[in-house]
């Protein structure tokens, strides 16, 4: 009898441990955010319907461009790697299988006035570059920034501009202004992007090395396999900013103005290159009178209006425009 | 009728071996003397020529690549292979490894106990943690416990549906170290839990059926009778979910732990050499595991003292057995 007791205490008195350690669980009252910044309130704004659907153009076959496409490649089909993590350059919409995206419409585009039929394939960005090198793509459209790093590897033919932006949580808790605010601060970003570079390695005009020159501490830079991922770090408070290409930075405001704020300036405004493997012959060339054709003709303009970025429409495309 | 006939057979047998075949075998070993010596022909293997022909063959061309392909770019590997970061990330690999082990291992001898009880509430809880954690990717549960706080921004302690006393915030209570941690370990937990029981299973009921005749309490039987029995059947397995562990730790790179794996691809992110890096990654990841398996392999033989009579020689007591061997036939010579 007075063993029973005993272990039914021990029960009792377990069980209210472990339901005073799990209380609370369902608050989410983000109390000490509401109450530094009273004009601005956390989870609060209604997302927008923000651009999914494709670039609604006809593109027809250039007999004149089709003909400079290496002959063992002729009238196949383009493989085209793209990270589509990537909104609204390229992603999948939720629900849908189909990438979508002012890169997929661009390359469906180049594609069709080469005669050949465009096939996207999702890849991890990181590893693009290498499968370029390895052949497994015939080339990558994926908001890749055309710098001489990467000219190493490959060959670019440039097709639009975009800047770096910082994205921060909603009310902007850490107050972010400038690049130099992120110093000491933990700061995210994809693997493989010129972002996650500048972030980690002292050069000319990066991050890291601007707060070295300011004697701050070096931000703590976390890189991440996808641009989801990163979204879902900012948004669980594992990082206090991430710095991604302003269109994408946009983007993702527009869809989840409850959770993110943009800050501070647009830097770093640089070419995006389609990344073309250098043993390819005269593909590049090919690829390169597309694009102008299609900047000629009005379809261009048309695709990027579609996703709301022609403020990164260009009027010069060229190979290899690497400014640094 | 059958019976009978069956008797009278066996006498004949019987007198047949008594009377005749023994004397004549020794009259026959006494009257030649020494029997000659057998001209054994050993057995030829063919089989065992072609095959080492063809595999050497193949080694001497993954060698002779190794060191005439450019594309390996030794250089890179060695010049990467020391780097301060490289060293960093084998230390948060090794600390995820042995961490998470240790969770798993204590949580896993709990939910095994917790399993076999008579209790249906706590076998039940204990079966549905299995079904829950062994049930979904270790690499979503990663991803879950590090953003955690996505979902309970400020967990709190207080009476349950009650007043709150303290109020956390989730990322400050798991930082991203413990949430790898907590993804691994409560996975490796569901796994063990099985191992562990299947090693309570192996030991004989006969075992604590006698420890309760003679008494002892159902947690005492545990504890001095049936775990130590046990333990043959827990060990080879638990140091193989350890070496298995030490290359799952590796996942940990997609929430940007840096492990070895997240540090040789900050490497290759930013000077884009990746197949030099993934080699140095994996030269470690090897040495790591080599080494893991050589201590596996004495635990192992340890804990199998209890069962087997006389255990194997372990290949360095081989080792100084050939060397002792011809050193004895080498000083007979002279």
């Amino acid at each position: 009898m007075n063993m029973r007791l005993r272990a039914g205490c021990a029960a009792v008195a377990a069980v209210v441990v472990a339901a005073a350690v799990l209380a609370g669980c369902g608050t989410t009252a983000n109390k000490n955010q509401a109450s530094t910044k009273p004009s601005c309130t956390a989870g609060t704004g209604t997302p927008q319907n923000a651009p999914a659907t494709p670039a609604k153009v006809t593109v027809a076959k250039d007999a004149t461009i089709a003909s400079q496409i290496p002959a063992s490649m002729q009238g196949g089909t383009l493989s085209i790697a793209a990270d589509a993590s990537y909104p609204p350059n390229e992603f999948f919409p939720p629900g849908k299988t189909t990438m979508v995206g002012m890169d997929v419409d661009l390359g469906n585009a180049i594609a069709n006035t080469v005669g050949m039929k465009a096939k996207f394939v999702n890849a991890s960005f990181d590893g693009i570059l290498a499968g370029l090198a390895a052949h497994k793509y015939n080339l990558s459209m994926s908001s890749f920034t055309d710098t001489k790093a990467r000219q190493q590897t490959v060959d670019f033919v440039t097709y639009f501009k975009a800047g770096t932006s910082i994205m921060a949580k909603k009310c902007n808790p850490e107050n972010l202004k400038t690049a130099t605010d992120l110093c000491g601060k933990k700061v995210g970003a994809e693997n493989g992007t010129t972002q996650l570079d500048s972030l980690q390695t002292k050069s000319a005009g990066s991050v890291a090395q601007e707060c070295a020159s300011a004697g701050k501490a070096a931000p703590v830079a976390s890189g991440y396999p996808d641009q989801t991922n990163v979204n879902t770090a900012l948004a669980a408070g594992r990082i206090d900013a991430y710095l991604a290409d302003t269109p994408v930075v946009d983007y993702a405001v527009v869809a989840n103005p409850n959770l993110f704020q943009k800050v501070g300036q647009t830097t770093d405004v640089a070419p995006y290159g389609i990344a073309i493997p250098k043993d390819s012959g005269t593909l590049k060339n090919a690829v390169l009178a597309a694009v102008k054709k299609l900047m000629a003709d009005g379809t261009y303009t048309a695709i990027l209006k579609n996703w709301g970025v022609q403020a990164g429409g260009i009027t010069n495309p060229v190979i290899n425009g690497a400014q640094s | 009728m059958t019976a009978k006939s069956s008797r009278g057979t066996g006498d004949l047998a019987d007198q047949g071996t008594t009377g005749t075949g023994a004397t004549e075998t020794v009259s026959d070993s006494t009257g030649n003397g020494a029997p000659e010596e057998i001209r054994a022909i050993p057995v030829r293997h063919p089989g065992r020529w072609i095959a080492a022909v063809i595999i050497g063959l193949l080694l001497a061309m993954l060698v002779h690549s190794l060191f005439t392909n450019p594309n390996w770019q030794w250089g890179i590997v060695k010049q990467n292979l020391t780097t301060s970061t490289v060293i960093h990330g084998i230390w948060v690999t090794l600390e995820l490894t042995a961490l998470s082990m240790l969770i798993g291992v204590a949580l896993g001898a709990i939910l095994a106990i917790m399993r076999l009880s008579p209790n249906p509430v706590v076998s039940g809880a204990a079966w549905t943690y299995v079904w829950f954690f062994r049930g979904t990717p270790v690499l979503v549960q990663i991803i879950f416990w590090s953003f955690l706080a996505a979902l309970y921004p400020f967990p709190s302690l207080g009476i349950p549906f009650g007043p709150e006393w303290v109020t956390f915030d989730a990322n400050k209570l798991i930082p991203l170290f413990v949430g790898a941690l907590l993804g691994l370990g409560l996975n490796e937990a569901a796994y063990m839990s099985e191992i562990v029981r299947a090693g309570i299973l192996s030991v004989d009921q006969g075992q604590s059926e006698a420890a309760q005749a003679l008494g002892m309490r159902r947690l005492l039987v545990l504890r001095r009778i049936v775990l130590p029995q046990a333990m043959r059947v827990i060990v080879p397995p638990t140091g193989n979910e350890t070496i298995s562990m030490l290359k799952t730790t590796s996942l940990v790179s997609i929430i940007a732990v840096v492990d070895l794996l997240k540090a040789v691809q900050n490497i290759y992110g930013s000077n884009y050499k990746y197949i030099p890096l993934l080699l140095v990654a994996s030269i470690w990841y090897l040495i790591m595991t080599s080494v893991l398996s050589v201590a596996q392999y004495y635990i192992e033989r340890h804990y199998a003292r209890g069962s087997a009579r006389a255990l194997p020689p372990t290949p360095f007591q081989r080792l100084r057995a050939v060397w002792s061997r011809r050193r004895r036939s080498t000083g007979a010579a002279l």
